[in-house]
């Protein structure tokens, strides 16, 4: 079955139902799972201001910030056998 | 995880897919199936003139016909597979509605479904009835393609 989920999350409380899920069926079949959230280029984000070098730097740091709640997402440890492959 | 998937087919290639992961996906989570195929009201078929060179009562055996043919195929692969699977065959309903309106019914926990169905435009990304099931469905959704 399938051995490799991507569970896609933007923190909103949908996401997280998306990530209990994939994160229920990837224990079932015992999977690995990849967790993404994607952010988008500043020219998106922020079009009207001018996009100064210091303006785009603290954009893509808070960008790169992940939501404090993430970090009580932990990753399954992988099996011997994904270990070994 | 999920105890009843329901399986939506309309005899396609792309549907047979559909089946194939539905049932591994059962196999491996020791879940109910009901594989569902849907046949339109008669009136979606045919407007106009033409609709009276075809008889309703002929659509209608018609569809009994080849929903019975889709469904007996899927339930043999099930046996085959050892999954514990119920046909349903869902009439004078589009496919979306049928698709939501039986999985609601059957009280399943995940509906599988191909992207496109056999009349779908292979252009779009996803077709019609897929769009419907993903925006209504109030459980998950796997689209095979």
């Amino acid at each position: 079955m399938f051995k490799h989920l991507l569970i896609a999350t933007d923190g909103s409380p949908e996401s997280w139902k998306a990530l209990a899920q994939g994160l229920a069926l990837a224990r079932a079949l015992s999977a690995k799972v990849t967790i993404a959230t994607v952010t988008e280029p500043w020219t998106e984000a922020a079009y009207a201001i001018l996009p100064t070098p210091s303006r785009v730097r603290n954009y893509e740091k808070a960008a790169a910030a992940m939501p404090p709640s993430f970090s009580t997402v932990r990753r399954r440890s992988p099996t011997r056998s994904e270990r070994s492959a | 995880m999920y105890n009843h998937i329901l399986i939506a087919t309309d005899g396609s290639g792309l549907a047979g897919k559909a089946i194939a992961a539905g049932f591994e996906l059962a196999r491996a989570l020791a879940a109910q199936v009901t594989v569902v195929t849907v046949t339109e009201p008669w009136t979606a078929l045919l407007v106009g003139e033409s609709a009276f060179g075809f008889p309703v009562d002929e659509y209608e055996k018609s569809a009994e016909q080849s929903a019975s043919r889709i469904l007996s195929g899927a339930a043999k692969l099930a046996r085959k597979a050892d999954i514990r699977c119920t046909t349903v065959h869902t009439k004078d309903q589009y496919p979306a509605e049928g698709i939501l309106a039986t999985a609601h019914k059957k009280g399943c926990d995940l509906i599988v479904m191909a992207s496109h169905g056999r009349r779908g435009l292979e252009r779009l990304i996803l077709g019609s009835q897929a769009v419907k099931v993903v925006t209504q469905s109030t459980v998950p959704v796997l689209i095979c393609r």
